[in-house]
């Protein structure tokens, strides 16, 4: 390479990171992309595959292959950074190991549960997939199917997914692993707000006078915008930050004080902040008045343990989200139980350090957001955690305005987008609706022109319960799209294995790399990933993004979309409707089920056409007309009107994302604020429209301890979590060389005191040994995360070391949450 | 990107506290292949890191600045292997 292109490269790389710092731009390099079209790069934008953040990539193809990325300096997210993770990202599409043929247990040429993995065409794989889902539907009916989906599917293809199973095979059993990740932040916005979704947006960022890390460390899982935080924090003395976590982590080093406290302490310490507000006469009160109701929610509720688990028989209301209307009076009264002397006792945090942070929300003046992800979402109480956050937010007032609200943070590309707005849960329906309510059921019958009584009105299994029905064999047969379960569900060699060797149960999985997952399946479907196909997904602050294909899938490989669409074309209506429904809706008999929901006049009336000729676009040119267009104006008709608005189609492939609601081509940046939204009417100032009355609900609700706690047996904690270098289970960033280096194996990270007792040093192997499990690992004592006495932390992303096998199969008993940061174990030198 | 890069380099923004700017940028020029482009007083630095050989090294000098004493945050903002 000559010394002129190398000149011209890296100050094409100094003017990105100049301009991304806010710093001025060196002359010398200005007018990158235009020089760079010499280079016969094509540039275009993609959000990142990795973190619920959304930050846009820059991808440059050259000869079929993506050869630069570029973080996108265009993008509101990100605005030109990039973590290691999504630097890197693109890699991820070359591992050397993509499954590029679909593969079927077989021996002597037959499928057999107990063969070896055979490549097979993918006729022959959708026969022997539509063969057992078949026998099944026979034998059981709809109860006896189910898929699990994920936050990682493209919004259409989560769309197509959920009308494929509700409205299809008329099974509910359909759940994304985010029910994993954010079901407890649903949870609490519906219960507090009756409508989904964080009020507030990324600008708030740039508004907050005070940031606090409930259980998060965003320096680690959510980096870019931890840099808008820190950059914020160090360019204003006023501003700060306060981290809240059981143990001290990388975030940690930009709070003057982080506070660690005891694992589900939490909950008191959430309820002394509103008897601080209260006591020392911050309540707003005119906005409390204006805008909200208390309630006092049911308590003792349980573990979502299995009905015959002693705890779950102890609890007096298990699963109960009931509550009556109190006044803030009896609020304060309840919360006045919550002192300081005793939350500190009860959290192990210092009375100073809990009384500043209580300060920081009660002072009018000062602009606090609120911001966690898992610590309060994996957590057998994380609705009620959510619904106090939002307490301590609506009793200063202290929301939907710029700078203030309670947000929570997603751990998925598309939690939002795919999981929550399309609603494939077991209980949802796209829009905030609901199966179990029949106007909502018949409002998606009417739009997807299907007769009343399409949909069942039970809801479906959810996560934890496709893992125990598995097993029970009450779901026979299981399709697993775009996760890694078997890495990453609790309580593995106990619930969840067993259901995926299960002889009865035939277990489909469809991913690019042969996971832990795949292995444990009876038919593999090799998938195409993120810009090998045309997608959307949905941010955490509602920001919908769109991207063209980019590069080609290798060899056999095939979308999630294309493998929905072609498996429907394998079922006749008669199949899988009951004759009586069918009566309903004459025209479909003798049709597909790819006929009756995707050729149904609406989602194939966009042509070819449309489609951009200067981009790849396999499933549109495969299924013979704009497939993605179809599927997405098909879905935004649920939320157009009803406060979910999603803009035309185009303008996502023009904008860098948009937030919804969008009306009349404007994004919205705070809801429920007169001044921002407009479903707020005029002259109302604030409106929480979610609940009829538009006022929202603050719940009195207690400190409950957790499901199981360390004792003499097993005397430490066990919490596990991500790494800045991979995501989730590694599945990707493991097979990027640089990321796989960076950190290659899992680490039990511990006190040096703890390991010193227990004989062991740092690079230790010991054995961590749980009611439920063991793995084997390394003693790391030092780096990034330290940990306080009798505390533990794994994280997840090594196949190698099967951490979900320690990990309690308890959720949350109203979110259906598992809580994947306390559990009991004991380590033992090897 | 494909392996066998003959010439990489990458953008990033360094965070600091204003009070080890000082500290912070003498270790940066301490590091083989790194410049620095621009500065402010509020402890952000726009650099770049250049190699001739693997992405593995270039990795190990990224790992080697994001646990600096006082650097707070590294990001990226642009990649190139030729």
């Amino acid at each position: 390479m000559n010394g002129n292109r190398r000149q011209f490269l890296k100050m094409s790389a100094a003017a990105a990171a100049t301009s991304a710092a806010g710093l001025a731009v060196p002359a010398s390099a200005t007018n990158l992309i235009a020089s760079t079209k010499r280079n016969r790069i094509r540039w275009d934008k993609a959000p990142c595959r990795f973190c619920g953040t959304g930050c846009s990539i820059l991808i440059g193809v050259q000869d079929g292959r993506i050869v630069a990325t570029k973080a996108d300096p265009e993008a509101p997210v990100n605005r030109g950074l990039n973590c290691i993770k999504g630097y890197f990202v693109s890699k991820g599409i070359y591992g050397a190991d993509r499954l590029t043929t679909p593969l079927l247990r077989m021996s002597n040429g037959m499928y057999d549960k107990e063969g070896e993995f055979t490549p097979v065409s993918w006729e022959r794989a959708f026969q022997e997939m539509a063969k057992q889902f078949k026998k099944v539907l026979k034998e059981k009916g709809p109860t006896g199917v189910g898929m699990f989906g994920s936050g990682q599917w493209t919004v259409w293809e989560g769309y197509a997914a959920s009308k494929f199973m509700k409205a299809g095979l008329r099974s509910n059993n359909i759940d994304p692993n985010a029910r994993h990740c954010m079901a407890s932040a649903v949870g609490g916005f519906m219960r507090t707000f009756g409508i989904d979704e964080p009020m507030g947006c990324y600008d708030d960022f740039e508004n907050a006078d005070l940031f606090v890390l409930w259980g998060s460390n965003m320096a680690e899982n959510h980096p870019v915008l931890w840099t808008r935080i820190a950059a914020r924090v160090l360019a204003y003395e006023h501003v700060n930050v306060e981290v809240l976590s059981t143990y001290r982590h990388r975030s940690c080093d930009l709070a003057k004080h982080p506070m660690i406290f005891k694992p589900q302490t939490d909950l008191a310490i959430g309820n002394y902040i509103c008897n601080h507000i209260i006591t020392t006469g911050r309540v707003n009160m005119d906005f409390v008045n204006k805008h909200t109701h208390f309630r006092r929610g049911v308590t003792d509720i349980g573990y979502g343990l299995r009905p015959e688990d002693p705890r779950q028989q102890k609890a007096k209301n298990p699963d109960s989200g009931d509550s009556e209307a109190i006044s803030l009076e009896d609020f304060a009264r309840f919360v006045s139980d919550y002192t300081l002397d005793k939350t500190a006792e009860l959290s192990g945090v210092s009375p100073e350090l809990l009384e500043q942070l209580a300060e920081g929300y009660a002072d009018p003046d000062i602009k606090v957001m609120s911001l966690w992800t898992m610590g309060v979402n994996q957590h057998t109480r994380g609705v009620w955690m959510n619904n106090i956050i939002n307490n301590i937010h609506l009793l200063t007032g202290k929301i939907s305005e710029p700078g203030c609200g309670p947000f929570s943070l997603t751990g998925q590309p598309s939690a939002c987008g795919t999981a929550r707005e399309v609603g494939t849960f077991s209980h949802r329906l796209p829009a905030d609706m609901v199966v179990a309510n029949p106007e909502h059921r018949k409002k998606a019958e009417k739009i997807w022109k299907l007769p009343d009584g399409t949909i069942p009105e039970k809801p479906g299994y959810h996560a934890v319960l496709h893992d125990r029905m598995l097993k029970d064999g009450k779901i026979n047969a299981y399709w697993v799209m775009c996760n890694n379960n078997l890495q990453t569900a609790p309580n593995l060699d106990q619930e969840t294995w067993p259901g995926y060797r299960n002889p009865h149960n035939f277990i489909v999985v469809s991913d690019p790399y042969p996971t832990v997952t795949a292995q444990g399946a009876d038919l593999i479907l090799p998938t195409a990933m993120w810009v090998e196909k045309e997608g959307a997904y949905g941010n955490a602050e509602r920001r919908t993004q769109f991207w063209y294909q980019q590069v080609k899938a290798p060899e056999n490989a095939r979308s999630d979309l294309w493998q929905l669409l072609e498996f429907s074309k394998y079922f006749q209506v008669e199949e899988v409707w009951p004759p009586e429904l069918l009566a309903k809706a004459p025209q479909y008999k003798g049709k597909r089920v790819y006929d009756v929901l995707y050729e149904n006049g609406q989602i194939n009336r966009f042509p070819l056409s449309e489609v951009n000729p200067d981009r790849e676009n396999d499933e549109a040119h495969h299924f013979g007309f704009y497939v993605q267009k179809g599927l997405f104006e098909e879905y935004a008709t649920f939320g157009r009107g009803k406060a979910h608005d999603l803009a035309p189609f185009e303008m996502y492939h023009k904008a860098r994302g948009l937030r919804w609601p969008v009306v009349d081509g404007e994004e919205t940046r705070w809801r429920f604020n007169e001044e921002y939204d407009p479903y707020v009417p005029d002259g109302e100032d604030i409106r929480f429209y979610g609940k009829p009355d538009g006022k929202a609900w603050i719940f009195a609700l207690p400190y409950e301890p957790p499901a199981e706690e360390p004792d003499e047996q097993y005397p430490m904690w066990l919490s596990t979590g991500r790494v800045l270098e991979h995501w989730h289970s590694g599945s990707m960033t493991q097979r990027i060389p640089e990321l796989y280096k960076a950190f290659p194996d899992a680490l039990l990270f511990m006190n040096p005191d703890d390991a010193s007792e227990l004989g062991v040093r740092r690079g230790s192997q010991v054995k961590v040994i749980s009611r439920r499990g063991e793995i084997r690992t390394r003693v790391e004592t030092r780096g990034r995360n330290r940990m306080p006495r009798g505390y533990t932390f794994i994280p997840f992303f090594d196949a190698s070391q099967l951490v979900n096998k320690l990990i309690l199969d308890a959720t949350d008993p109203l979110s259906k949450q598992t809580d994947f940061k306390k559990c009991a174990v004991r380590v033992e030198k090897v | 990107m494909p392996a066998s890069p003959g010439y990489e380099v990458c953008g990033l923004v360094v965070l600091t506290r204003p009070e080890h700017q000082h500290q912070v940028e003498q270790q940066l020029h301490a590091m083989e292949g790194v410049d620095i482009h621009a500065q402010d007083n509020c402890g952000r630095f726009a650099i770049t890191i250049e190699d001739n050989g693997q992405s593995q090294r270039m990795f190990r000098k990224i790992t080697l600045l994001q646990d600096l004493p006082e650097v707070l945050d590294v990001s990226f903002t642009y990649g190139h292997c030729d």
